[in-house]
């Protein structure tokens, strides 16, 4: 049983002696997707979402606070209120995908301890 | 190189600086990735998708930990998908796949080649222990391959696993049990 035991691990330590080549090329591969833009879009997509997702509540609670305390409103109120909501929404995603870099050092800031 | 500094600046949204992060481990990921996958094309998929991870998760890092550790946890969890993934889609077996014969011969050229002075029985051996790892469920085959392989010690291991010493423990144990029983039926 010992010998089987030995000889197993003489096998697994020989394994782990291999020399193992790296293929060619791999690294300057890995460094193009890396810098791909997909690669920096991946990366900034979630902060652009929670910031956006943040912001709209926000809003939200604001304008339905005002409305609420004013009148009920027509429907082309709504429709005046709906189309600004939207534009307001795509001018923050492009802001954010923009200025993800800020964004982003900005909440490591956050995380490790205050601005 | 002085990694913080290197880190700090990847922290700042710029992706150029990664490359003497891949310089310094793209060996050790590299041959860690083999050792789990048993598959180069499959080892260069892992490769890659571990560090566009670590490229994603930068932020996440702890510098209380190893850099190494944290990018073997990437791979692990990576690896761990897809294997789940593949055992999903081929649920009767993985152990007797295509690539689990290419790799055997695979391992058996390598170890030929690499090894002039071994005997030919050892390097069978080898050969045979390497495919058995290879055939191992995720969670034994990455201890033993961590530990082994990598030769990482309990607590690293338990770092990239994030799972308890005890558990590496039990998992070694248990793996290395396998192996014997499966070593002793061949030999």
């Amino acid at each position: 049983m010992k010998d089987h035991d030995d000889t197993l691990t003489n096998a697994l330590n020989a394994v782990a002696r291999e020399k193992i080549m790296v293929p060619d090329g791999l690294r300057e591969k890995t460094m193009n997707l890396i810098q791909s833009p997909a690669t920096q879009s991946r990366r900034v997509f979630p902060y652009a979402v929670a910031m956006v997702f943040m912001i709209n509540m926000l809003i939200s609670i604001i304008f339905g606070g005002i409305l609420f305390l004013i009148r009920p409103i027509t429907l082309f109120e709504w429709i005046i209120i709906g189309s600004v909501y939207s534009t307001v929404n795509v001018f923050l995603y492009v802001v954010t995908f923009i200025n993800y870099e800020k964004i982003q050092n900005m909440l490591h800031a956050y995380s490790k301890g205050g601005f | 190189m002085d990694e913080k500094l290197v880190i700090k600046q990847c922290l700042n949204g710029r992706n150029e600086y990664f490359e003497p992060l891949v310089s310094k481990y793209e060996q050790p990921l590299y041959r860690y990735c083999l050792h789990l996958c048993n598959d180069r094309n499959d080892a260069m998929d892992l490769f890659q998708e571990t560090w566009l991870k670590a490229v994603s998760k930068i932020h996440r890092y702890d510098d209380n930990h190893l850099f190494k550790t944290w990018l073997f946890s990437i791979a692990t969890n990576e690896y761990r998908d897809r294997y789940r993934r593949a055992m999903r889609r081929r649920p009767y077996n993985l152990f007797f796949s295509n690539a689990d014969d290419k790799s055997l011969v695979m391992n058996r050229m390598e170890s030929t080649e690499k090894q002039p002075d071994a005997t030919l029985e050892e390097k069978e051996f080898q050969s045979l222990v390497k495919a058995e790892v290879g055939r191992l469920k995720w969670d034994y085959r990455t201890v033993v391959v961590l530990h082994y392989f990598e030769e990482m010690g309990l607590r690293e291991i338990s770092t990239v696993l994030n799972i308890p010493v005890g558990t590496v423990k039990s998992r070694l144990y248990y793996a290395r049990g396998l192996l014997k029983t499966r070593m002793e039926m061949i030999l």
